[in-house]
């Protein structure tokens, strides 16, 4: 019976050591938002490149974000500048609306990118950016957007760490959606 | 003190071993959803999935004992769209196929309706992830008076082990989107009523 409990008290810690500490991983895929790519094709925009989102130099989670023991990364490029340009860059696929040759040129600025997951029934996240949209290298756009969300988390780090890489791209595409829904920034993209 | 800590070891111990549904994310790649140099079949098309079901959150077996729950309609719209974009000229979100006002304004000449069905399962006595995990993707295609064009049925398979999924809980889930979306792009390309 002693040995029973052993290898009971050996998955526990095995599953404990695999699922709720010490390891690292990708945020999930982005998801583009369907409501955002119809504000787009809508828009009569030029087809437009995306070029780079830098982390600005103060900003703790630029290239990794803290999730209990976890440390979440991008699964894009090498910081999650890299991430927010590629979704921006997946909208405006979706609308068949990138040209990387176009001379109207979205970049921007990450400025805060933080996940807390330590809540034991609900985690938020803050996200903030700096945007330009340049057109034959003309300013035409240029302000900051942010966005916050919450989501369901728990006392066990087997649900929270995964709900919480679940929210990241729930929290990017918001940050999208207020850019977007910014008529000034489709404007700035206005043929 | 002793009978707290138990109790405390005990509620983990259940908590880990047992009964918890983990969420995973069934998102797929996007960069890979892509018809080979295939030209848009010229029409207009809509899809429409419901309020409910963009909302609904569906419980499968994981590995251990445990279960994963995800949004089979929520994370799969996305590649959706980006099938449909691939294959068609034009994609319109519909949000009441009822509403002939909806049909007529958006000028849809098909309208396409998926139904998602998945399973996932582990052999793992120890770990949660599925180690594989299936999507089908049923499509009843109608014309704008909701007469019945076809029905499409495809289904994206997705495998992985230890090794690649200890970092990505969610690999076998979107290797299966991935799967099913290709597929689909390839049974719309290949559908003579749809070209019609």
């Amino acid at each position: 019976m002693n040995s029973f409990f052993r290898a009971a008290a050996g998955l526990v810690l095995m599953s404990s050591a695999i699922f709720m500490v010490g390891c690292a991983g990708p945020a999930a895929n982005y998801s583009p938002s369907i409501a955002n790519v119809e504000t787009l094709k809508k828009g009569n925009i030029v087809a437009s490149n995306v070029g780079s989102i830098t982390v600005a130099a103060t900003v703790q989670g630029g290239t990794s974000v803290r999730l209990r023991a976890h440390t979440m990364e991008s699964p894009i490029g090498s910081n999650f500048g890299d991430y927010i340009a590629n979704a921006l860059r997946q909208e405006l696929e979706l609308a068949k609306l990138i040209d990387t040759k176009s001379s109207t040129v979205i970049s921007g600025e990450l400025l805060r990118n933080e996940m807390d997951s330590s809540g034991i029934s609900t985690g938020e996240g803050q996200i903030e950016a700096h945007f330009l949209v340049k057109r034959d290298g003309q300013i035409r756009f240029d302000k900051v957007k942010r966005a916050d969300h919450k989501w369901e988390s728990s006392f066990v780090g087997g649900i929270a760490i995964p709900n919480a890489i679940r929210a990241y791209p729930e929290l990017v595409q918001k940050l999208i959606t207020a850019l977007v829904a910014d008529s000034e920034f489709v404007n700035a993209l206005k043929k | 003190m002793i009978k707290f800590l138990k109790f405390v070891s005990a509620a983990v111990a259940c908590t880990v071993l047992f009964g918890c549904a983990h969420p995973i994310s069934m998102t797929p790649d996007l960069a890979k959803v892509q018809a080979a140099g295939a030209t848009p079949i010229a029409k207009s098309v809509g899809y429409h999935i419901s309020i409910a079901n963009r909302g609904l959150e569906v419980t499968t077996p994981g590995g251990g004992g445990d279960k994963v729950r995800y949004f089979p309609y929520k994370d799969l719209e996305a590649g959706l769209y980006k099938v449909l974009s691939e294959v068609f000229s034009s994609v319109t979100k519909i949000d009441d196929p009822k509403n002939d006002a909806e049909l007529k304004k958006s000028g849809i000449t098909m309208l396409i309706v998926p139904d998602i069905g998945t399973t996932s399962s582990s052999p793992s006595l120890v770990t949660w992830p599925p180690t594989k995990f299936s999507v089908t993707l049923v499509c009843t295609i109608t014309d704008a008076d909701g007469k019945l064009i076809q029905n499409l049925s495809v289904t994206g398979e997705g495998a992985a082990e230890f090794d690649e999924f200890k970092s990505n809980h969610s690999l076998t889930a979107q290797r299966a989107s991935n799967d099913a979306l290709a597929k689909l792009i390839s049974a719309l390309g290949n559908a003579a009523e749809v070209r019609r």
